[in-house]
C-alpha cells in the first residue's frame, strides 16, 4: 500500500510545481485550478487487480454473457502504467462491441481520458476519440476542455484541432469555456495555414459556425460569417451533399446566402455587434474566386455526377448548383452594398480574429471556469452516488443468485 | 369409437426444444441480414438485389444506426428525418428517439433497432413505438442548432364545416321518427361531413403488428 501513497505524493508535488512553471512563459489558457486533478485523484475508488478483472471479463465474453459497466469502469479506474492503458483500450473496444455498449458510463470516459493524460498516452486518447464509433468515447465538456488545454500547453495545435473537430461532430459546444477554447485553436490554426483541402475547409466551417452561433458578440458573429463562407465555398465547388453528409449541418442550399444574412443582421441590429475585417475579406475573396472560373467548375460537376449517381440525384444536384452559381453575381453585389453600409456605420472591427479571441478569453474565461468547476464537483458527487447504487445492486443480485443456487441445491439433495 | 391412447413422445419434445433453442441462438443478426454489397447492390444474406429506385439513395444516404453510432448515447432525444419525407411533404416529419438497441455484432455498430415518438406532417403521436425501415438508406440527422427551425409548424386551420343541417324532407322524416319513438329531444338533426382520415401512403406502419402477423411456423 505504500507504493500508491508515494506515487500520489509525487504527483501532488508535481502539480504544485506546475503553476510556477506555467507562469514562466508558456501559453496556457485554463488556470491551474481547472486542470488540477487533486479532486479526481482523491475520489473514492475500489482497489482491484487488473489481472482479476481482465480474466473475469474474458470468461464472461467467452460464455457470451454481458459484461456490466461497473467492471469496465473498475478496470479503467485501476490503470497504473502505460501498458495497462493499452489493455484498457482493448477492453473498451470489446465492451463497445458487447450487448451493454449503451451503458458505458460518463465517469468511465472521464477517467479514461484523465488516465491517458496522466500516463503520457495522449495520442492514444486522441486515437480513441477520433474512432469514437469503435470505442464509444464521448466525453463531456469538462473532459474536452482538459484535453484541449493539454494539447494547447504542449503547442500541439494539430491534435488540438482534431479535438475541436470531434467536439463539432458531437455538437458539444454547450459550455462557453469549450466555445472560447475551440475558437482560439481554430483561429490560431487558420492564421498559420492558408491552403486547405475541401474536407478541412468543411470541418473548419462547421467548427467555426457552431460556437459562433452560441456566442453573442463580435467574435461570435464573425465566426458565423467565416463558417458560412467556408461552407458556401465547399457547397459550390463540391456539391451540397459534400457539405452535409456525416456532418451536423443542414441540407438546405444557400450557405453564402446565410453569410450575407449575418451581415444584414449586423447592419440592422441596434446593438454593438461588429464584424471582423478579416472575416469580411475572406468572404470577398471567396466570392471573387468563385465568380471568376465559373465555366471551369461547372464543367467538372456534370462529369462527376454522371460517373457516380443516378439521373434523379444528378438532376437535383445540378439544379441546386446551377441555382447557386447563377446567384453568385447577385451575392457579390449584395456583399459590396452591405460592406459599404457596415463601414459607414462603423461596425467593422479592424483587429485580427486571434487577438480578439484572446482578449475575450482573458475577460470571460475565469467566470466560465468557476462555473465549470462547480458543475464538475456536483457531477463528481452524482457519479459517486450512481456508482454506490450500482455496487449495491450488483451485491443484491449476487446474493439473490447465491440464494437461488442454494435453494436449488437443497431441492436436488432432498429429491 | 375411442382412439388408442397416444403415449407421450418425450424424445420428440426434447428435440423440438433443442431445435428451437439452436434457432434462437444462431438466428441471423441484423448486421448479417441487412449487410449490403455496394458494388453489385445485393444483400449477401438473401442473394436479392435492391429495387432500382433505391440504388441512387443507397450510394448517397445512410442508414439510421450509421448516423446514431457517431453520437453520445446513440443519439437519444435527437430528431431524425427521412429524405423521402423531406422530398414528399412540406410539413415537418421526424422521429424523436427514445430508445436505441444497436446490434453489437456489427463491426461499426451500424445496424440495430430504435424506438421513438413520431411527428408526421406536424402531428405528434402520443406514444413511442418502434421505428420502421431503420435499415433503409434514407435517414438524415437534424442538427441541434436547426431543431427549432425544423420543428416550427403552424397548422393550417380547416375551414370546411363539420356538420350541416339535413335537407327539409329528411329532417321532417327524422323528427317524425323521433316523435314515434317518444324521444322528446329538441336538438336540430345534423349531417356529419367529416371525412375519414386516410393517412398518406408513406405513414410509418406499426412494426409490432407486422411482426406478429407473420404467425408461428407449423
Amino acid at each position: 500500500m505504500a507504493a500508491p501513497m508515494v506515487r500520489c505524493g509525487i504527483l501532488l508535488a508535481r502539480k504544485v510545481l506546475l503553476p510556477r512553471h506555467s507562469l514562466a512563459g508558456k501559453r496556457c489558457l485554463l488556470s491551474a485550478a481547472y486542470v488540477d486533478s487533486h479532486k479526481w485523484e482523491t475520489r473514492e475508488k475500489e482497489e482491484y487487480h487488473l489481472a482479476d478483472l481482465a480474466s473475469l471479463m474474458d470468461k464472461t465474453y467467452e460464455r457470451k454473457l454481458p459484461v456490466s459497466s461497473l467492471t469496465i469502469s473498475r478496470f479503467v479506474d485501476n490503470i497504473s502504467s502505460r501498458e495497462e492503458v493499452d489493455h484498457a483500450e482493448y477492453y473498451l473496444y470489446k465492451f463497445r462491441h458487447s450487448p451493454n455498449c449503451w451503458y458505458l458510463r460518463d465517469w468511465t470516459i472521464h477517467t479514461w481520458i484523465r488516465q491517458c493524460l496522466k500516463y503520457g498516452a495522449e495520442d492514444k486518447a486522441l486515437y480513441t476519440l477520433v474512432n469514437k464509433v469503435q470505442y464509444g468515447i464521448f466525453p463531456d465538456n469538462f473532459t474536452f476542455n482538459l484535453l484541449m488545454d493539454y494539447f494547447i500547453k504542449k503547442e500541439n495545435y494539430k491534435n488540438a484541432l482534431s479535438v475541436v473537430f470531434e467536439v463539432m461532430m458531437q455538437e458539444a459546444f454547450e459550455a462557453p469555456s469549450t466555445q472560447l477554447l475551440s475558437l482560439y485553436v481554430l483561429y490560431h490554426c487558420l492564421a498559420k495555414k492558408t491552403d486547405l483541402t475541401w474536407e478541412e475547409e468543411r470541418n473548419f466551417g462547421a467548427s467555426l459556425l457552431l460556437p459562433g452561433l452560441k456566442q453573442k458578440n463580435s467574435v461570435g458573429l464573425s465566426s458565423q460569417l467565416y463558417g458560412y463562407t467556408l461552407l458556401g465555398k465547399v457547397e459550390l465547388q463540391q456539391g451540397l451533399r459534400a457539405v452535409y453528409h456525416n456532418m451536423p449541418l443542414l441540407w438546405q442550399p444557400g450557405y453564402l446566402d446565410r453569410a450575407l444574412q449575418v451581415m444584414e443582421k449586423v447592419v440592422s441590429a441596434p446593438e454593438d455587434g461588429k464584424l471582423c475585417k478579416e472575416a469580411l475579406e475572406v468572404l470577398d475573396r471567396a466570392l471573387k474566386a468563385l465568380t471568376a472560373p465559373a465555366p471551369a467548375s461547372s464543367e467538372e460537376q456534370p462529369q462527376e455526377g454522371e460517373d457516380s449517381q443516378g439521373s434523379g440525384n444528378l438532376a437535383e444536384q445540378s439544379d441546386m448548383e446551377e441555382g447557386e452559381q447563377s446567384r453568385l453575381p447577385e451575392y457579390l453585389d449584395r456583399f459590396k452594398a452591405l460592406h459599404s453600409k457596415l463601414q459607414a456605420l462603423g461596425k467593422v472591427e479592424s483587429g485580427s480574429l486571434l487577438t480578439l479571441t484572446t482578449q475575450l478569453i482573458k475577460e470571460q474565461l475565469p467566470t466560465c471556469e468557476a462555473e465549470d468547476i462547480a458543475a464538475y464537483e456536483q457531477k463528481l458527487q452524482r457519479w459517486h452516488q450512481e456508482r454506490v447504487h450500482l455496487i449495491q445492486r450488483e451485491q443484491e443480485q449476487r446474493e439473490k443468485a447465491k440464494q437461488e443456487h442454494q435453494a436449488r441445491r437443497a431441492a436436488e439433495a432432498s429429491a | 369409437m375411442a382412439r388408442k391412447k397416444v403415449r407421450p413422445r418425450l424424445i420428440a419434445e426434447l428435440a423440438r426444444r433443442v431445435r428451437a433453442l439452436r434457432e434462437q441462438r444462431e438466428r441471423p443478426r441484423d448486421s448479417q441480414r441487412y449487410s449490403l454489397d455496394y458494388e453489385t447492390l445485393t444483400r449477401p444474406y438473401s442473394e436479392r438485389r435492391l429495387p432500382a429506385r433505391a440504388w441512387a439513395d443507397v450510394r448517397s444516404e445512410s442508414r439510421l444506426l450509421q448516423l446514431l453510432g457517431r453520437l453520445p448515447f446513440f443519439g437519444l432525444g435527437r430528431l431524425v428525418t427521412r429524405k423521402s419525407w423531406l422530398w414528399q411533404h412540406d410539413e415537418p416529419c421526424y422521429w424523436r428517439l427514445t430508445r436505441v438497441r444497436p446490434d453489437y455484432t456489427a463491426q461499426n455498430l451500424d445496424h440495430g433497432k430504435a424506438w421513438g415518438i413520431l411527428t408526421f406532417k406536424g402531428k405528434t403521436e402520443s406514444e413511442a413505438r418502434e421505428i420502421e425501415q431503420v435499415m433503409y438508406h434514407d435517414w438524415r440527422l437534424v442538427p441541434k442548432h436547426e431543431e427549432e427551425a425544423f420543428t416550427a409548424f403552424r397548422p393550417v386551420s380547416e375551414d370546411t364545416l363539420c356538420s350541416v343541417p339535413y335537407p327539409p324532407l329528411l329532417r321532417a322524416m327524422i323528427l317524425a321518427e323521433r316523435q314515434k319513438n317518444g324521444d322528446t329531444s329538441t336538438e336540430e338533426p345534423m349531417l356529419n361531413l367529416e371525412r375519414t382520415r386516410i393517412e398518406p401512403w408513406d405513414y410509418p406502419a406499426k412494426q409490432e403488428a407486422k411482426r406478429k402477423a407473420k404467425g408461428t411456423p407449423v
